[in-house]
Order: structure tokens, then sequence, then C-alpha cells
């Protein structure tokens, strides 16, 4: 992390090129290159993580 | 000097977050424009100024929003000036672009380069400057801008990318030609926020809702209802001040007419 | 819409339909299945899933002999399997509240088969007040009351209540939604237009809301190859009077497809096994069968053969 800045001259001779370039492309800076799109997750299905909805959902008898 | 293990972009980036978040403070003070005490200065570093020069108009946010007077003495005019005479528009826009750029989709025969994104950017913050006094540094670029797609044709993701980069050209008292092919296209914006909302690309999001925003103020329909976008890119969107201050110009803009 | 998508939508279906018909025997029930399955293997879900395919298929009639052949070929094995309606029937009976006898039985009285203790239970249960207040999704509401309709022509209920109860039908916020309300909302499309035979079927505001936003879920989700949900989205753009997404949906689909006509649910690796492979992906055949088949129909104009 940077801590100070030391002031500087306006002289245009000291401004290197990757300084020019960062500038650039941080003014022309696109989308996020990768999606993160919704996908299937277990949670969205069927109305959460609470079956049916239901804080006490009865159990499936073992033996009919 | 910067030190010897932060990159340029490393550097500017967080110059810009400080820059940003100085706007917002500007921004949320009533009257907007007195909140720079007399007497600051904006651009004490190269940093500082390469920050200056990325946020370009969006420097003036605050007094072209809240429509305090414009200044020479101002201090953003005074950094802004001082931006461009150490990053002069013909180096920067001259530059070779990183790889991100490349990474961009195609947008038919005529893909606006990088170069006119920064040439429209440099052209709306120069404009600001001349509304100040000073003289203009810039002219608006020379190629035509790519009309709004009608539904149909053209390519509306694009398109609203594009206009994503120009966001900061989405506020009140500037025109033309990009100005004017927002106004025609809010349903491909609409839908362009939509996808980076979806993308999770909540800063992408707030840049293209901006011309939303404004179009909604000169009375044109949004296809979105734009403050309960604008507060969850606000509440998800992360802690970028450069994207607050996209949400703040937005929901600025769009409280100008309420729906 | 024009004619090189169409052969693209076209050859990706048929395909698709190749693949599940010459897959078709891990789909059979297990000899001895009973009436009171917990399905853990998964087999009655894509048998229905197969006629309703089929009888896509055959509705619409715009595909060649040799496609329409395969069709039928499924539809008759599953309705065997089914012992001509004879198990949905007992199930039905055995479980008066489950909804998946009927629903199953609607894609065979759509492709020509009755089943007549199946028409009277579907008769009965109709008129009960009970039936008709099972608690469930809306869309699956649809689902029911669409395959009531198929069965019985003459079947009254308020569509649009039960639109008005879905997602979609509240035309909300286009950027709040998930992977399963995608694909809620497909679902309710499919069944408030009897899969593209009704396109009347939707109310207004929702066609205009479908017409802004469907491009932009289809390339959403296509970017993250999730072609399963592609397909099903649009099947949804073939159930509006007008497409509206971006034909290189179609050139996309079609390149994700294997050469035998399996096409991956998503970016994941395919199971070398074919009966895995089979299971894992037997949606997204069913999927691509019908977008393919109600795209043509669609685009040729083809009078719909609504139940």
């Amino acid at each position: 992390m940077l801590t100070h800045e030391l002031a500087r001259t306006t002289d245009t001779a000291t401004v290197a090129p990757e300084e020019y370039s960062a500038v650039t492309s941080m003014m022309a800076e696109g989308e996020a290159p990768l999606s993160d799109a919704p996908l299937y997750s277990p949670e969205d299905v069927g109305g959460g993580l609470l079956v049916l909805g239901l804080l006490l959902s009865p159990k499936p008898p073992k033996d009919r | 000097m910067s030190f010897a293990d932060a990159t340029p972009q490393e550097e500017y980036s967080l110059a810009v977050e400080r820059m940003a978040v100085r706007a917002l403070d500007a921004l949320d003070v009533v009257g907007g424009a007195d909140a720079t005490a007399p007497g600051t200065v904006l651009g004490a570093s190269t940093a500082e100024l390469a920050a200056v020069r990325i946020l370009g108009a969006d420097l003036f946010a605050p007094h072209l929003l809240s429509g305090a007077p414009l200044h020479a003495g101002l201090a953003e005019a005074v950094a802004m000036a001082d931006a461009f005479r150490t990053f002069p528009p013909e180096h920067v826009n001259g530059q070779q672009l990183s790889g991100q750029q490349l990474t961009d989709r195609q947008l038919g025969a005529h893909r606006p380069s990088d170069a006119t994104v920064v040439g429209w950017r440099d052209w709306a913050a120069s404009e600001v400057l001349s509304r100040c006094g000073l003289p203009p540094l810039v002219r608006p670029p020379a190629e035509s801008t790519p009309a709004a797609p009608e539904d149909g044709e053209g390519r509306w993701q694009d398109w609203s990318l594009w206009m994503a980069k120009l966001s900061p050209l989405a506020v009140p008292g500037l025109d033309s030609p990009v100005h004017e092919s927002a106004r025609h296209g809010m349903r491909a914006l609409g839908r362009g926020t939509v996808r980076a909302m979806l993308r999770r690309d909540y800063r992408t999001a707030a840049r293209i809702a901006r011309w939303l925003a404004l179009g909604q103020a000169s009375g044109l329909q949004s296809p979105l209802r734009l403050e309960p976008l604008f507060r969850q890119v606000r509440l998800f969107g992360g802690p970028s001040a450069r994207t607050a201050l996209d949400v703040r110009v937005g929901e600025r803009l769009a409280l100008a007419v309420e729906r | 819409m024009n004619p090189q998508v169409l052969r693209t939508a076209h050859g990706v279906g048929s395909r698709a339909l190749a693949w599940l018909h010459g897959s078709r025997q891990f789909g059979s029930l297990p000899p001895g299945a009973d009436i009171e399955f917990s399905d853990p293997d998964n087999i009655y879900k894509p048998l229905g899933e197969t006629a309703l395919a089929a009888s896509m298929v055959l509705r619409e009639g715009v595909a060649g002999p040799g496609e329409l052949r395969a069709a039928q070929e499924l539809l008759d094995f599953t309705w065997v399997q089914f012992r001509a309606g004879d198990f949905l029937f007992e199930r039905q009976v055995r479980h008066p509240m489950v909804t998946d006898p009927l629903e199953t039985y609607a894609h065979f009285v759509r492709g020509g088969y009755r089943n007549r203790s199946l028409d009277e239970v579907a008769a009965h249960l109709g008129g009960l007040d009970s039936f008709r207040a099972i608690e469930m999704m809306p869309n699956r509401r649809l689902a029911v009351a669409n395959a009531n309709r198929v069965i019985n022509p003459g079947y009254q209920c308020d569509w649009a209540a039960l639109a008005a109860d879905t997602w979609l039908g509240s035309t909300p916020e286009p950027w709040m939604i998930d992977w399963m309300t995608g694909y809620h909302l497909t679902h309710a499309v499919f069944h408030l237009t009897d899969w593209g035979a009704r396109p009347d079927g939707l109310p207004e505001p929702v066609v205009d809301y479908l017409r802004t936003w469907l491009p932009v879920w289809a390339d959403v989700w296509q970017e993250v190859a999730q072609w399963d949900l592609l397909g099903e989205l649009l099947i949804v753009d073939a159930c509006l009077r007008e497409p509206v997404c971006d034909p290189q949906s179609w050139e996309r689909l079609a390149e994700a497809q294997h050469r035998d006509g399996l096409l991956p649910r998503d970016a994941e690796p395919v199971s070398e096994d074919p009966r895995r492979a089979f299971k894992d992906n037997e949606h997204t055949a069913v999927v691509a069968i019908v977008a393919g088949t109600v795209t043509l129909a669609r685009s040729l104009g083809s009078a719909p053969a609504a139940a």
C-alpha cells in the first residue's frame, strides 16, 4: 500500500509509456470477463431448505 | 514517484477510488460544489492527476447535478487542466491497449475502437472545462457513433457495453450524437442493464443504467424501474466507490422524474 | 425466421430424436415395478417426458417420415411401459392427491391414445374441490390445468387467475430471476399455450414482457453453457407469435450437440457410461425435440392441432 505520494511537476517527459497505457485501459475498461450468472442450487428447489416450507415435516414411515 | 512494486495500474486504481470517494462526498452535500474547500489541490501527484483524467467529467458530477456554478478557479477545473497537460490526449489515445479490451465482442463492421471511447470521454471532460471558462482541448471524435439497435437488428449487447464505457457522458448539460443514440436506445439499454445484473457485474449495470436514468429524466420511458435497481446495485454491488458514484448519479437522475 | 436457422433448429431436434429413440431401452420401467415406487432411479419422469416429445412431433406433423416413425415408436414404447395406461390408473387410484398420472396421460391423449378408466378418473377428479385446491407451485397448477384441457377439451378453469399467480404473471423485475425461476417461467408458458398451440393463451402484458426480456435470459444462460435451460427458453420463443431471440442461439446448441445427437444439459463432461449419459441428458433431448418441432411449426405457419 502507498503511504505517501511525492508532488510531481507537470513535465510530461517523465510520464512513462506504461503510465499512459494504464490511464487508457482504465478509461476504456470493459465488462467483467466472466459471467457469474445464477446456476442450479439445491436451496432454490422446493421453496428452500425447509422441506415443503414446513418447519416440522413428517418423516416417511420406515415400513409400510 | 511510485513504489517499485506497485504497477501504475494498481497505483492509479487506488487513486481513482479515492477521487471517487471525494466526488461522492461532494454529491451528498447540499449544493454539491461547496464540499471542496477553497485552496484544495486535487492533482498533487501523478497518480491523482491520472485519477482525475480517468474519472473525467464525473469529477464534476456534483456541480452538474446540483447546478452549482462552474468557473476556472474550481479545484476540479485546475486539476483537470493539469491532468490534460500531464496526460495529453494524443499520448493517451495512441496507446496500445491491454489484452482486456480484446475480449470485447465485435460490433459488426464498425466496431468503435477504444480510442474512440477515450476520445468521447475526453471530449466530455473538455466540454465541462470550457464551461468553466477554460479553452476547449478536445473536439468530438470524427467517426460516427454506433446507433442504438432496432429490435431485431444490431446487437444490443455490444452497443450497451459501448454505452457503459461512456457513462461519464450520462450527466445533465451535455449533448452529442452519443446522447442522441441513447435516447433512441432505451430498450437496448434496459436489456444491457439486465444482462449485467444477471452476470453479477454490478459496476457495468450501474454504468448502463445511468443512461436509462438520464433518458427518464428527460421524459423518456424506462423499461426498468430504476429506484429498486440502483438500490440493489448499492446493496449487492460491493465496496467500489466508482460503482457507488455511478449509482448515486443514476439515483439522482432517476429522482428527477417520479414514475 | 431465415431458412438457415430453421435448418439448424430442425437438425438439432431430429438428431436429438434419433438419440432418444436409439437409447430408449435405458428408460424401461424395471420388471415388476409397481405403483408404490418412489422412482429412485428416475425412470418414471423421463418416460413421461419421452411421451411428451413424441406427441409433439406427431401433433405438429412437420417432421420427415423417418422422424414421424421414430416418434410413433417412442410413443408406442412408452405406452407399453405404462401397460396402455393401466399403470397410471392404478397409481392415481392408490394416490388420489398426486397429479402426475394425469399429467403423463395427457401426452398419450395428444398422441391419439385413450384409456377409458383414466378418462373417467380425470372427469371425476376434475370436479372435486379438493383436487383444484391441492397445494402446489403455480406453474404446476397450470400443468395440471393444461393436462385436463388436453384430456377433456371442455375443461373449464380461470386461466387468467392461474397465470396471475405465477412469477411470470406478475411481470416483475427481470433482473431478479434465478435458475429455478427460469424453469418456472418456461413451464408457465408451455402450459398456458399448450406447448405453442395456443399463442393467445399468454396475457398481452406477459407477451410484451417476454418480447423485451427473453433475449436477455437466453444470452445470459447461453454464456454459461446452460443448454437445457436455453432450449426451454427457445421453446418459449417459439410459443410467441413472432420469435424474438437471437437465431445464433440455435447455432450454439448445434455446436454443443454431439454427433450421435446427445445434447449435453450443461458444460459438465458427459458420462462415458451410456446408461448414465442417458439419465443425465434425456431431459435435454426432450427439450431439443420440442424446441425444434415447435420452432419449425411456428415458422411454417402450420395450424397447430390443439387438443
